[in-house]
């Protein structure tokens, strides 16, 4: 009989009798039971002093006439009649008691779900990114203070940290450095070629590796991969001590984390940089004068003779001289993320990736603006 | 050094986590700040430190303001819930550390460090394990470091964070005994924040009871303990029996049993509850008279090494009640999973319906058939 179960006969209707000094609840006080109750209720006489309802005369009762029957003495007690509810079964006695606990639950209803619009989204999504780029150039403003006292009074650098730092991002990091570095001369040196080849113009792939390499390439893939080796366990470092307090330990044990975190770090990428992106240079210049020999017939001696020639010096330090920009770029957002991470382990690894796309996305970003400046002023 | 705090408040988005918190510790005393989670006592306890900021109020150390000054020239030490030792140094860096890194003028010479060192390694037990890493010692060990360091920048204010919240339940008493004989030992001021009210209990000589950002009350661990100030404090302090019922002229009636409580002399109907602890509750085998006992059956019966836990239920209504005894009391009167008992507590204290209206929104009580008020 699922009909039955859908649509519950209409049971007998619930009422309030007074009898006495008792008010017996009769009836069924489900929810076919309580359709009409308000109108039945109008009718009777409360009287103004205690009262005690008495629900044995109930029939059947379900959550919705439970809810009812506690609403009624709400009103009842609002209204300055104190109630007693008497001669309830322990099962009604039981849902009731349910009815109440849960009713408090329920009354927080979830707040509506409201499918927000595009523009809306928009919108909120430019004020949370600004309000992000705000506060980390005030995570720069920060730093740059605290650099300034570290200048100022070089004693209290730590220098410890800061040579450990330089050995971990710029010592470790030549060999790999080395392989990519040879890796994309080759590759440059491989396809210029070809078509320099075409027409008879083998000797300008000096030009080609050494321009390309020195004034753009060998600086940004360094600063790629020092984004992706350092960067990345920058905020790993600082994030899982943010975790275990032990930002806040130093804290109380009368540090600055920016102090000892943070500004070793930036010194030590700002000077290791540079001196990776020489590295690099050099060895994406070896890579392109390898493949000229193979493919193009271009000696080394003709090849090394004509690099001074062609390379100014100025071509030298741009590319030189944007490292330490994309440096300090890595450092601080590396940082900036270590110190974002809130909660437990998997924020960690969250803002490291965070860390990585945005220090790439930036170093790259800078990079173009640099093209476009120097650009601009005929360098 | 004292510690006085005024007024203060914090927020945090829609979350009130301090609401205007005024507290005064004295000197040389251990205080523990004891609430259920959330209830804004570590967020207290960071704002002590300058770790955090107050939105408003001051804190004022031996009468000096804090706020302007810096989280290191306050001079507290720390003591975190999960230890955080500098994984990468040694226990004796770690101590030392604090040291090491002031500025040169004010920093003692490596002999003294050493000497400090050493000292305080001696003063936790804990002198063999200082070239060890942090990741090489128990959780007991851990923390016990933790708190040489902390104090080892001679603090004038101890603060420990759940400081055994993350040790198991043997460690932790061992550990908190220790942590009151060191107390009495160097009598630095401290605060202490737990959850766990056994341990606020045994150690502090103040206990300071939170909840949803406001001071309930302030107190020795007796006072709290036996005169509870509001229904809150007397349910969080150990177990508690609640019985529903009414006062009226002096008097409250909970179902068949009825009490004086003379505080409550002007209540016309009040609705009211009692709360009774459960070793506070007499068993007897026959009725006193009606009026001072309750019917109930042995529901379930429960022996936790020196003491008895009897569930009972309520004959008039089904309620449970759970009664705490000796070993010997039990023996003496053993009694049988279904036998009728007749509760009597000994001691009951009565607050009315409104101090905890909130949770209940209709106040209604339930009684067994018949006896009205």
């Amino acid at each position: 009989m699922a009909d039955s179960r859908v649509f519950p006969e209409p049971g007998k209707p619930a009422l309030v009798q007074p009898e006495g000094a008792h008010y017996f609840c009769r009836g069924d006080w489900t929810l076919a039971g309580i359709e009409d109750l308000d109108s039945r209720l109008a009718g009777v006489n409360w009287p103004n002093k205690d009262l005690q309802l008495d629900g044995s005369g109930i029939g059947a009762i379900d959550t919705t006439g439970a809810l009812r029957l506690l609403n009624l003495v709400a009103e009842l007690e609002r209204a300055g009649h104190p109630v007693t509810l008497i001669g309830l079964r322990p099962e009604q006695r039981a849902l009731l008691d349910l009815v109440r606990e849960r009713r408090a639950d329920a009354g927080v209803s979830a707040p509506p779900l409201t499918r927000s619009n595009p523009l809306e989204r928009l919108g909120r999504a430019f004020v949370s990114h600004a309000q992000a780029g705000l506060q980390f150039l005030g995570f720069v403003g920060e730093a740059a203070v605290s650099l300034v006292h570290a200048l100022w009074r070089p004693d209290r650098l730590r220098w410890r940290a800061l040579f450990g730092n330089i050995e971990d991002a710029g010592v470790r990091a030549l060999p790999i450095i080395a392989l990519l570095a040879f890796m994309l001369g080759i590759v440059i040196a491989y396809q210029g070629g070809q078509q320099l080849k075409i027409y008879g113009a083998n000797i300008f792939i000096v030009e080609l590796i050494s321009l390309t390499m020195l004034r753009e390439l060998a600086p940004l893939i360094t600063a790629i991969i020092v984004a992706g080796r350092t960067g990345s366990a920058y905020t790993a470092q600082i994030g899982t001590m943010q975790i275990t307090e032990e930002v806040d330990a130093l804290r109380t044990i009368g540090i600055a984390p920016m102090d000892l975190l943070v500004l070793p770090k930036l010194l030590a990428l700002v000077i290791a940089l540079p001196l990776l992106t020489v590295f690099a240079d050099a060895l994406s210049l070896f890579g392109g004068m390898v493949m000229a020999q193979a493919l193009l017939d271009v000696s080394f001696t003709d090849f090394l003779e004509r690099v001074p020639r062609v390379v100014t010096l100025t071509s030298f330090l741009l590319g030189v001289g944007k490292a330490p920009v994309f440096a300090a770029i890595i450092a601080l957002v590396g940082c900036y993320q270590g110190f974002h991470v809130r909660g437990g382990a998997d924020s960690v690894g969250r803002q490291t990736t965070v860390s990585v796309v945005q220090s790439i996305f930036l170093v790259i970003a800078a990079d173009a603006l640099f093209s476009v400046v120097l650009g601009g002023i005929g360098l | 050094m004292s510690i006085d705090i005024r007024g203060l408040y914090k927020r945090f988005g829609n979350f009130t986590a301090l609401d205007h918190i005024d507290l005064k510790i004295p000197a040389g005393q251990l205080v523990a700040l004891l609430g259920p989670s959330g209830c804004g006592k570590t967020t207290l306890l960071r704002i002590i430190a300058g770790l955090e900021t107050a939105d408003q109020g001051s804190i004022w150390f031996d009468g000096q303001e804090t706020g302007s000054r810096h989280v290191r020239e306050r001079r507290v030490g720390f003591v975190f819930q999960h230890y955080a030792l500098f994984q990468h140094m040694t226990v004796f860096e770690n101590i030392a550390f604090g040291l090491r890194v002031r500025p040169r003028k004010q920093r003692p010479s490596e002999t003294q460090i050493r000497a400090k060192v050493h000292e305080l390694l001696a003063l936790i037990q804990l002198e063999w394990l200082a070239e060890r890493y942090p990741s090489q010692l128990s959780g007991g060990q851990r923390q016990r470091i933790a708190l040489a360091r902390a104090l080892a920048v001679e603090p004038q204010v101890l603060l420990l964070d759940e400081p055994f919240g993350a040790l198991d339940t043997k460690v932790r008493k061992e550990l908190r005994r220790w942590l009151r004989r060191l107390h009495d030992e160097i009598h630095v001021t401290s605060v202490f924040v737990t959850h766990d009210q056994e341990e606020a209990l045994e150690v502090s000589d103040q206990i300071v009871v939170m909840n949803h950002g406001r001071i309930e009350q302030i107190g020795t661990p007796e006072a709290v303990y036996d005169t509870p100030a509001t229904p809150f404090v007397y349910q969080f302090l150990g177990n508690i029996n609640l019985f529903h019922g009414r006062a009226h002229s002096g008097w409250v009636r909970l179902g068949g049993l009825r009490v004086q409580a003379p505080e409550y002399q002007d209540a016309q109907h009040a609705p009211a509850m009692a709360y009774v602890r459960p070793h506070d509750i007499d068993l007897l085998r026959e009725p006193e008279d009606s009026d001072s006992t309750l019917p109930a059956t042995v529901n379930r019966i429960a022996i936790l090494g020196s003491l008895v836990r009897l569930e009972l239920r309520q004959t008039s209504d089904g309620e449970i009640a759970e009664v705490e005894m000796t070993r010997e009391r039990f023996a003496a009167d053993p009694l049988q999973i279904g036998d009728l008992v007749f509760v009597k507590p000994r001691h009951l204290r009565v607050f009315l319906q409104e101090e905890a209206a909130t949770e209940a929104s209709v106040p209604m009580h339930w009684h067994g058939d018949g006896g009205g008020i």
